[in-house]
């Protein structure tokens, strides 16, 4: 301990480094503070205010069950508008997540740990708001389940060739993943609880730790499991976004139809997850006082990947402008016309304002390290990426190949269709704000190891400098006794 | 609680329940054959044949009855008026069967003047008291045109109650102007009957025969006779409109001639002239011939100044009107009556006789029903007798002045000075009014049945007479009119035979039992009705009005069907046998008027005044039938109301010099815009009284494709002018009223003209029409043209001004123009010589397996195909309403059709092809790609295709793939099954398929009573949330293919037909089996013209389209 005590008077200096001036104990007891503390006033107030949104997402709900699917305001060629671009965007949020978590974990990023418990749970929360598009979006909702391959004696079968089929199957694996990959990565956590807890609390944190003693084979086998389950969380957030886009892309409609849409969706989708991110942490950070855990420069290497993301996303962009310009298909001409300067122009502009020019100004430093900016910034490129998937999913439709059937104007939402997408994103809110009081918000045992390991390098690097010190002293006295030597023998 | 409140509570809610169950009077009609009749089979479909009698054209109509309920009809294929055919008012009956806003029982106003119900012993009462109460007073009737028994029983019943009476056939569409011109020329006021199909050269002056004019069904079917023989090669004739405005029958023309409104005398006028000068030269008389001078071609030039076109335009159409020998050129519609039409229909008269077209194309002495309809003075002169006073009491009869005269007329204020209004009406009415509340003027209502539940006959010429049976029981407490009148006739001491309508109606045709079945099983006397038909021999006659045994044994025989695309044997396609059996039917030798330099004389008009027909007829006036005495006088005698049926008494003179009478201002004083009122009547609501069936509203106009409402179309120039938008409301005001319409920008009119549709705009005609719209009658002074007797209608200024309100039109249709030219084919004559003959249509091109990752479909029995020829549609959306009534198709309103959201699983599709656009586009529709174009009074190519778009029924669908539970897949015959309970809504097969005929039921869409009775039971009604689309009535398909295996009789060609093959007038639509080599559908498919639309798409679809075909 003194030793690290020792090193961390000079690491902490050095960017990017979780301070080591506080024990494990401390770190362990401020996390858990954060999470069993009393709430205050502002996190029942959005609570009350998730709840609220909540009752009038089931408002909404309830009304479209009941007098059908036209009072969403949806018309006839944009059969698809809101709810589906609502889907997209709640899957890029999960996507996100994972790749924060999953990826990073693959890559051992130095930065991740701070991050990836709230990710994870953002990934799945975010997926089950995502999950209930679908439904939402269906006819017949109360027929949902018939796109499940069970055993009926009419030998129904579902089609195996609908995107729509391909893409309940990647979503339900992913889910199942998330949550599996989510849960390993809790153990070692829900154990501490479980410790620092009494009563009845220590018997459900007990049931979740599933008997966790943090001993060696355990974390052998935790660590393999995760392993093995972020390496295979990592081609199904790929190949899931690619098959959301499939939805899109494999239909004919001439303005869907591009094999770019898979690669587009995905970084789109981790460019409007890390923006999400960072609109949940930089709250957080400040609310429950996490500025020693979750450090600027954590924060700066994601605003470094929504940069990123942000110029492959317009990439994606002008390159499928390009082609429709390049094939010479009128339809797709005239679609993208109308997209640009007809019924859509207003989402439109405002999606290529948000997503390709705000971004931009994370290239400088200083607007990159500023957390107000970085907030306001995830919020515009939430939006952004919202009015984009509206826009790709209903523009297309309105100009098709049948002229007589063109749409004569923008989509219409309803109060209804409002109301679900402002209760989805209640449900988001109040899921995460119950997620931040049951579960350590920061992981734990994954700080530690970061300790540890930044410890362990620190004192590396002391030991071989002082092995390169001694070893120096050593030769230096060697050549001194020898040119002594020599001399002594001499004299 | 004492035993006595006990008693007393139970007393009470027992007799209360008691009398809940009497409220609805009549029997329960659940299962209406609780125990089935003699030939009702329950669950089985019965044909009867009728007539039908939504506008004055007398269509056979056969009514398809299952359970005693009427739920679809169809033309009766012997009838030589539509031959099979039927045009959407005929298939919107129904709709008037099961209105749910008829009058349902007796009413009289009560004390605070409401219409309240009272039952039929008291109703009788009452007429017998108004009548009583008559005591010698004149009386006058207000009906609709009728012929045969009820024409001579309402004459009789007039000259029994109240002799004296006037008898008005009021018809709002007379055609007074034509009538007025034949009486001045040939002396005899009558409609002649045209033969497009022998044209040569046709040239129509705005007469909207494919819409409402005269006969539209028969006329759709001659015209598409024309352009098949075209197609053929029998002829390379052009088809002119010259009109202010391109209605639907203008844009099937090869060229548009925009005029301002009341220069087709003009425009006629100098077409004669060059006609004459063509002939001339033709017979190489130079200009210094004798009659240079009268009739050179220097007269042509300020006669096209004066009407705002090119003389050479006029030179060019006269060398091909005398070129195309027999030409035609076709009156005026409704729409042009105005002050000058009637020297403009004679001029229009004469130019036929200058090109020889007298006897040939224009054939006298068959006049239309229609030329004993009342004139419009007629009523103005009543109105005059009712302001007096002389009028004790008036009948309505399916007649609605109220609505359909101007307010200028001053009717109404008349009629609330008659003490005694007796209304025959089925529907609540501006006239009559409406049950429960104060509006209208009738006294009593004795509500007549409607069509499909009467008795009736109507001839619309002379040689055809079809009979009205009744196809289902009385639905309310209605009573048949005919029955009414000779009830209260007998009561009152008068005997006019029979005591019930039904016997009336067959002791007028005097026909023995057996030859009267066969009558009815026919649809009416008419040539070639005796021998046995094919609607004949499946026909029963209705059970409850007798000949049971008769019936039974007709109804059980099944007769060879005979495909309906094929030549029928009593329907030669040969020009020449068809003109020779025209002429035998007509039983005269057709006048001819000779050589082509002869002129026809007009005779005076006041002789014509005579002709035409003044309805108003007192004792000792002469009435309107030239040789017969006034019907009003005698009870007997007198002939069908065919005035002209006799051959004029003088031959028209030839010989005399040709004294043309001037044209006389045929340009009306200029507004303070320059703006000239057209209205326009449309297929859909003919004069307005279709305007209470919901398919009338729901399905589109076919020109603007607008519904639910009325509006302005307005040239872009002049839309430019008054800074205006699609969409933005439009003040229109004259001198006698103002209408606010919203703007709808088109080229489809002359820039003087700001056109606005008649039908709408009611305020009392039930749920469907009230407060839909606006009426532009009101906009007229309510003047009678003294030339014609006809209302003047047409070249009315007006002042249009913007009001800062938007209300936006539902436009079905958004783009005009295709993109790539993809979906609908066009060609030009040229370019159809050209292809090879051994040509394959595209939709034909090689499938492989290669085209696709999955394998193609096997069809291995039979593969179901449809052929949509788009030269022969004109687009007059019979079709859909046809597809309507037999699908269950819900009608959603106006909100929801602005949403896109109507239900149609059929439209028509109006496109401009290319070389419409360089002349300068016509574009009915606002888009934001719209250009204008400058039509400036000169012709322009039309090049409208009109593309029935349905479910295409893919081989490759885009749709199959794309549902996520097989609710939709493919059968082993071609068919494209939509399987409606497994449909979860997540309409992605809408988005997939490229000709968008999906269509999804956003929510429950109900038909409120009794408008459920006419659902088709073979169809499922869809709920909410589920998507649907056109089956290619499967139900049909799978009817008869049931029947094939278990009676073993295979199934041939044409006897399977689709509701919309089944209805198309114009025979543009063929259904079959492809795997058939003998079928027509197979034939057609063939066709060099052939080709599948969004072909490259590699959808397979089993519609063939073949492409249309223009002039140039």
């Amino acid at each position: 301990m003194s030793s690290e005590r020792a090193a961390s008077t000079q690491e902490s200096q050095l960017p990017g480094r979780v301070p080591l001036h506080e024990s494990f104990r401390e770190i362990t007891e401020h996390v858990i503070d954060v999470m069993q503390r009393k709430p205050g006033r502002g996190y029942w107030l959005l609570l009350l205010l998730s709840l609220v949104m909540m009752t009038l997402g089931l408002a909404a709900w309830g009304t479209q069950i009941i007098h059908g699917l036209g009072m969403t305001g949806l018309m006839h060629p944009m059969m698809w508008a809101i709810y589906i671009g609502d889907y997209i965007w709640w899957i890029g949020i999960a996507t996100a997540g994972t790749l924060t978590s999953a990826i990073l974990f693959l890559f051992r990023a130095p930065f991740r740990a701070a991050f990836s418990r709230a990710a994870e749970g953002m990934t799945c929360i975010a997926i089950l708001t995502a999950g209930l598009f679908p439904l939402i979006h269906l006819g017949r909702t109360w027929r949902f389940y018939w796109v499940f391959p069970y055993p009926n004696e009419r030998h129904l079968w579902v089609n195996f060739r609908s995107p729509l089929i391909i893409d309940v199957w990647v979503i339900a694996t992913y889910l199942v993943l998330s949550i599996v990959y989510f849960w390993l990565e809790l153990l070692p956590d829900a154990a501490v609880v479980r410790d620092r807890s009494t009563g009845w609390k220590r018997t459900i944190y007990g049931m979740i730790s599933l008997g966790w003693e943090g001993t060696d084979r355990q974390w052998k086998h935790l660590l393999m499991a995760s392993t093995l389950h972020a390496a295979l969380l990592t081609p199904v957030i790929i190949s899931m976004h690619s098959i959301t886009s499939w939805d899109l892309a494999l239909a004919i409609v001439p303005d869907w139809h591009y094999t770019i849409f898979p690669p587009y969706f995905v970084t789109g989708a981790i460019f409007s997850g890390l923006a999400m991110l960072l609109t949940l942490m930089i709250p957080i950070r400040s609310y429950f006082h996490l500025e020693r855990v979750i450090t600027v420069d954590r924060l700066e290497q994601l605003a470094k990947i929504i940069i990123a993301t942000s110029l492959m996303v317009t990439y994606s962009y002008a390159v499928i402008y390009f082609m429709a310009w390049y094939r010479g298909d009128p339809i797709e001409e005239v679609g993208y016309l109308y997209q640009f300067f007809g019924g859509f122009k207003v989402l439109f502009w405002l999606f290529t304002i948000c997503n390709c020019v705000f971004p931009l100004t994370l290239l400088f430093r200083r607007l990159r390290r500023n957390l107000v900016w970085l907030w306001i910034l995830s919020i515009i490129i939430n939006v952004g990426m919202l009015a984009e998937r509206w826009c790709i999913v209903a523009a297309p439709l309105a100009r098709d190949y049948d002229v007589y059937s063109w749409a004569p104007g923008t989509f219409h939402v309803s109060w209804v269709g409002i109301g679900i997408t402002i209760g989805s994103l209640g449900f988001f809110l109040f899921s995460f704000l119950i997620f931040i009081k049951v579960v350590p918000i920061v992981p734990l045992y994954e700080l530690r190891k970061d300790m540890l390991r930044e410890a362990r390098e620190a004192r590396a690097e002391t030991e071989a400098e002082g092995l390169l010190k001694a070893r120096y002293e050593e030769l230096r006295i060697k050549a001194i006794e020898t040119q002594s030597g020599a001399g002594g023998s001499e004299s | 609680m004492k035993r006595r409140t006990f008693l007393h509570v139970i007393g009470a809610s027992g007799t209360a329940a008691a009398l809940t169950g009497c409220q609805r009077g009549g029997p329960e009609r659940l299962i209406p054959y609780l125990e089935p009749e003699a030939d009702v089979s329950p669950g089985a479909t019965v044909e009867y044949s009728t007539v039908c009698r939504e506008c004055p054209a007398g269509c056979g109509m056969i009514a398809r009855v299952r359970d005693g309920r009427a739920f679809m009809v169809r033309g009766n294929p012997d009838h030589p008026i539509n031959r099979g055919a039927l045009c959407m008012r005929g298939t919107a009956s129904l709709q008037g069967l099961y209105n749910p806003d008829r009058i349902r029982q007796p009413l009289a106003r009560d004390t605070y003047g409401r219409l309240t119900p009272i039952s039929w012993r008291e109703a009788e009462d009452r007429l017998d008291a108004a009548l009583t109460a008559l005591r010698g007073k004149r009386a006058a009737w207000i009906g609709r045109l009728e012929t045969g028994a009820m024409d001579r029983l309402i004459t009789s019943w007039l000259a029994a109650i109240a002799p004296g009476s006037t008898f008005l056939r009021h018809e709002p569409f007379a055609y007074e102007p034509l009538r007025a011109a034949h009486a001045r020329v040939f002396g005899t006021a009558e409609i002649p009957q045209y033969r497009i199909d022998r044209a040569r050269m046709l040239i129509s002056f705005g007469a909207d025969f494919l819409e409402t004019w005269v006969s539209n069904v028969e006329y759709t079917r001659q015209f598409s006779e024309w352009r098949q023989a075209r197609v053929r090669g029998d002829h390379r004739a052009r088809y002119v409109f010259i009109a202010p405005r391109l209605s639907l029958t203008g844009a099937n023309a090869d060229e548009w001639v925009g005029i301002r409104p009341g220069t087709e005398g003009l425009v006629a006028r100098a077409l004669e002239h060059a006609v004459t000068a063509a002939h001339r030269s033709a017979a190489g008389i130079t200009q210094a011939g004798p009659l240079a001078g009268a009739e050179g071609m220097s007269e042509i030039g300020p006669l096209a100044d004066a009407a705002g076109i090119p003389a050479t335009l006029v030179e060019r159409l006269g060398r091909e009107f005398a070129a195309g020998s027999p030409s035609l050129a076709l009156p005026i519609g409704f729409a042009g009556s105005g002050e000058a039409a009637a020297e403009s229909e004679a001029a229009i008269l004469r130019l036929n006789g200058a090109a020889g077209n007298i006897g040939a194309t224009v054939l006298r002495g068959e006049p239309h029903a229609l030329s004993a309809a009342s004139r419009y003075a007629d009523l103005i002169a009543l109105t005059g007798a009712m302001n007096a006073g002389d009028i004790g009491a008036v009948f309505l009869y399916h007649a609605n002045p109220s609505y359909d005269l101007p307010p200028g007329a001053g009717f109404d204020g008349a009629l609330a000075r008659v003490p005694h209004v007796v209304s025959f009406a089925s529907f609540p009415d501006e006239t009559t009014g409406s049950p429960g509340e104060t509006g209208g003027h009738a006294s009593l209502v004795l509500p007549d049945h409607t069509d499909l539940e009467a008795w009736g006959e109507y001839s619309p010429r002379p040689d055809t007479t079809g009979i009205q049976q009744p196809v289902v029981a009385p639905l309310f407490e209605t009573r048949l009119t005919g029955d009414v009148l000779l009830e209260s006739a007998r009561r009152l001491g008068h005997d006019l035979g029979p005591a019930r309508f039904e016997d009336y109606l067959k002791s007028e045709h005097r026909l023995d039992a057996a030859a009267w079945i066969t009558t009815l099983q026919a649809g009416g006397l008419f040539p070639g009705s005796g021998t046995a038909g094919e609607g004949s021999r499946q026909r029963a006659v209705f059970r409850s009005h007798g000949a049971a045994a008769l019936a039974a044994g007709a109804a059980g025989s099944e007769a060879p069907k005979r495909p309906k695309g094929m030549p029928r044997p009593d329907r030669p396609t040969d020009l020449t046998r068809k003109a020779s059996a025209a002429h035998k039917t007509s039983g005269e030798p057709p006048t001819v008027i000779g050589p082509p330099e002869t002129t026809l004389t007009e005779q005076p008009l006041s002789g014509m005044e005579r002709a035409a027909g003044t309805s108003v007829a007192g004792p000792g006036e002469s009435g309107e039938r030239s040789g017969a005495s006034s019907p009003f006088t005698a009870a007997g005698g007198i002939g069908r109301p065919s005035p002209a049926s006799k051959p004029p008494t003088a031959p028209p003179n030839l010989s005399t010099p040709i004294t043309p009478s001037p044209i006389r201002a045929a340009h009306p004083t200029e507004s303070t815009t320059g703006l000239f009122l057209h209205i326009f009547p449309s297929i859909q609501f003919f004069d307005g009284r279709m305007a209470n069936r919901p398919w009338s509203q729901e399905i589109p106009d076919s020109t603007a494709k607008a519904v639910w409402g009325s509006w302005a179309e307005i040239h872009p120039d002049r839309a430019r002018a008054l800074a205006v938008r699609s969409g933005q409301v439009l003040s229109i005001t004259t001198a006698s009223g103002k209408v606010e319409v919203p703007a709808l920008i088109s080229d489809w009119v002359h820039p003087d003209v700001v056109a606005v549709m008649i039908g709408q705009g009611h305020t009392t005609f039930g749920r469907y029409a009230s407060g839909v719209g606006a009426n532009p009658l009101t906009l007229l002074d309510g003047r009678a043209d003294p030339a014609s007797g006809g209302p003047m209608v047409g070249g009315v200024p007006v002042n249009v001004a913007r009001i800062p309100v938007t209300r936006p039109l539902a436009v079905l249709q958004t783009g005009i123009r295709q993109i790539g030219e993809d979906v609908a084919h066009g060609m030009t004559i040229r370019e159809m010589d050209q292809l090879p003959a051994n040509a394959r249509g595209a939709a034909l091109r090689d499938r492989n397996d290669h085209d696709s990752l999955y394998h193609l479909h096997y069809h291995p029995d039979r593969h179901w195909g449809m052929v949509i020829d788009l030269d022969r549609c004109v687009g007059c959306n019979a079709c859909v309403a046809a597809c309507y009534a037999e699908n269950n198709v819900p009608v959603v309103g106006h909100d929801e059709c602005a949403r896109g959201r109507e239900m149609s699983w059929i439209r028509i599709e109006n496109y401009v092809g290319p070389a419409s656009h360089e002349a300068g586009p016509p574009v009915p529709v606002e888009s934001e790609f719209q250009t204008a174009a400058e039509t400036r009074g000169n012709s322009m190519q039309v090049d409208v295709r009109f593309l029935p778009m349905l479910c295409q029924q893919c081989d490759n669908a885009p749709c199959e793939y794309a549902c996520p539970v097989y609710a939709t897949v493919h059968d082993n015959e071609g068919l494209n099954l939509m399987i409606y309970n497994r449909c979860i809504g997540t309409r992605f097969c809408s988005n997939n398929c490229p000709y968008k005929v999906r269509r999804f039921n956003w929510a429950d869409n109900n038909f409120p009573s009794p408008l459920d009775e006419q659902l088709n039971p073979d169809v499922i009604h869809r709920t909410k949330g589920v998507m649907e689309k056109c089956t290619f009535c499967v139900q049909r398909i799978r009817a008869r293919e049931i029947e094939a295996d278990s009676t073993g009789h295979p199934i041939r060609d044409g006897e399977i037909a689709t509701a919309c093959m089944q209805a198309c007038p114009a025979d543009a639509i063929i259904f079959g089996n492809l795997n058939d080599k003998n079928s027509e559908v197979h034939r057609m498919t063939r066709s060099p013209r052939g080709y599948a639309a969004l072909a490259d798409l590699n959808t397979y679809p089993n519609v063939t389209y073949l492409a249309r075909v223009r002039q140039t």
